[in-house]
């Protein structure tokens, strides 16, 4: 393999394989897709014509595999409970941590009951940290939709920590 | 507490195996080292294809050229001048019920009429000779209640020739009607029994070509299916999964298939020659076709070891079909 594009992987694998680890909610998946992407992406390196961000760039190839995926299985798989261990925030204390996780848990867990396309939005703009437009950008579509989403989607995600029966302040 | 908005943003802190991470870049980078280094040329098998169905069209309209010119530049005579003196050469009948109509006559113009049959034993020529020359008009005759039986086309020895529409009627004699003139006739009572020897004539020769046909049809693709069997088993080529197919490859074949099967239909029901140039056009096409569609998913999708032992596979069903081409042409020949 060259060695700029094992940079390029070195660099970038973990953004790619976030978004796809939310988009798809299973580990092995999301390790399959990014290498499918980076695949994919070696491949088509010389259609990269620099008009994008290269990180948008991939996200965009990982964005039609989880699509693909989607179309293709028409079943979404749910991943077991179990990454509460692999969260990491090194400022807390281990009472702190442990309740994080238990929270995040939960957060996860009603993340992954939303609609694609809502999930994408919160993953795009509120775990990413997108801006409105840097989100239109990736989606192709218009800032008004992408708040329009945005909206829709907390409202969707807090519904469904209420019927979770987290609805005690925690989530707001 | 925090806001929502802040939960989910510690989501992204959420830590990735490096363990796994190392592992997907060593699979990465093993695909990569194995991706075939020189592009394959699908001109080859595109032009390949082009000629296959060129090769079809040009030998199905040799074959489809007239059996014997010179037999056309004669003029066809009157019944009324058939006389037991003629020495036939062969009678050219199209096979009941298939295709009874003015038209049918052309058919001895072409080997492709699966359906078209000739009497060459001299025995039988004699004899069918001396029943044509023991004719009887008909004056009076209810054309609805006419049957149409067998065209028949007369050919003698000098080239000269005789066109009949026999026509059966329940409990009655045949009607023989001279294409020529439009005229009707009957064989003449003391001859003896007509309708009989022409009944054997013409059930004796039962025509096989139709059965080679239908056998072909059916047979050389459970063959194929075979061999696609027994080389994904022995091979561990692996089968494409129809879910893994891109819409645009099921839409083609689907298409493809319905053209197939619409062609075979009308094969059926209204053969000519120019239907099984269609129908091999089509097979061909919707043959190369599947294979070009799982070629591309293969090279796509699998490693160049894989993409080898697929090629070899890809050959084999070629080389079925070829043979299986070369069979029918063989056939209707």
């Amino acid at each position: 393999m060259q060695e700029p594009f094992k940079q390029l992987y070195i660099l970038h694998s973990d953004g790619i394989y976030k978004y796809i680890f939310f988009m798809v909610n299973n580990k092995e998946l999301a390790e399959d897709l990014t290498q499918e992407t980076f695949f994919k992406a070696f491949k088509q390196f010389q259609t990269f014509r620099n008009e994008a961000a290269i990180i948008t760039w991939l996200k965009r190839i990982a964005r039609n595999l989880v699509y693909d995926y989607y179309r293709k299985k028409r079943l979404i798989q749910f991943l077991p409970l179990t990454f509460k261990m692999e969260y990491q925030d090194d400022t807390q204390t281990p009472v702190e941590l442990l309740e994080t996780a238990e929270e995040m848990a939960v957060l996860y867990g009603a993340l992954r009951k939303l609609k694609l396309n809502h999930r994408e939005t919160i993953v795009l703009r509120k775990i990413e940290g997108l801006s409105v437009k840097e989100t239109a950008q990736f989606l192709e579509c218009t800032e008004a939709k992408v708040k329009n989403n945005t909206v829709r989607a907390i409202a969707a995600l807090k519904k469904v920590l209420q019927e979770g029966g987290h609805d005690d302040g925690a989530f707001r | 507490m925090e806001r929502l908005d802040d939960k989910l943003q510690k989501l992204n802190t959420i830590k990735r195996s490096q363990q796994e991470k190392l592992h997907t870049f060593e699979k990465l980078s093993d695909r990569i080292d194995r991706l075939p280094t020189r592009k394959i040329n699908w001109q080859v098998p595109v032009v390949l294809a082009s000629t296959v169905v060129i090769c079809i069209i040009v030998l199905l309209t040799t074959l489809n050229s007239p059996l014997q010119k010179p037999s056309l530049t004669t003029a066809t005579e009157p019944i009324t001048n058939f006389t037991s003196t003629v020495e036939l050469k062969r009678i050219y009948y199209v096979d009941w019920p298939n295709n009874i109509s003015f038209d049918s006559f052309l058919a001895r113009a072409s080997k492709l009429y699966l359906d078209m049959n000739i009497i060459e034993d001299k025995q039988q020529l004699s004899t069918f000779s001396y029943y044509f020359s023991h004719l009887k008009e008909v004056q009076h005759i209810n054309k609805s209640e006419l049957e149409p039986f067998n065209d028949f086309v007369l050919t003698a020895k000098d080239r000269r020739e005789w066109r009949i529409k026999i026509y059966k009627i329940p409990g009655e004699s045949s009607i023989l009607r001279d294409m020529q003139t439009n005229r009707y006739f009957q064989v003449k009572d003391e001859t003896g029994n007509f309708d009989e020897k022409l009944l054997n004539a013409v059930f004796v020769q039962k025509n096989i070509k139709e059965f080679y046909l239908s056998l072909i049809v059916n047979v050389i693709p459970s063959l194929v299916f075979l061999i696609q069997y027994i080389a994904i088993r022995n091979t561990y080529i692996p089968a494409i999964p129809k879910l893994q197919r891109k819409n645009r490859d099921r839409i083609i074949q689907l298409v493809i298939w319905i053209i197939s099967l619409f062609t075979i239909i009308f094969l059926a029901l209204y053969y000519h020659p120019i239907n099984i140039l269609v129908l091999l056009s089509i097979l061909t096409l919707a043959i190369l076709s599947k294979f070009y569609f799982d070629w591309i998913f293969i090279r796509e999708h699998h490693d160049i070891k894989l993409q080898q032992k697929y090629k070899l596979y890809l050959s084999i069903q070629i080389i079925i079909y070829l043979l299986m081409i070369c069979m029918l042409i063989v056939i209707i020949h």
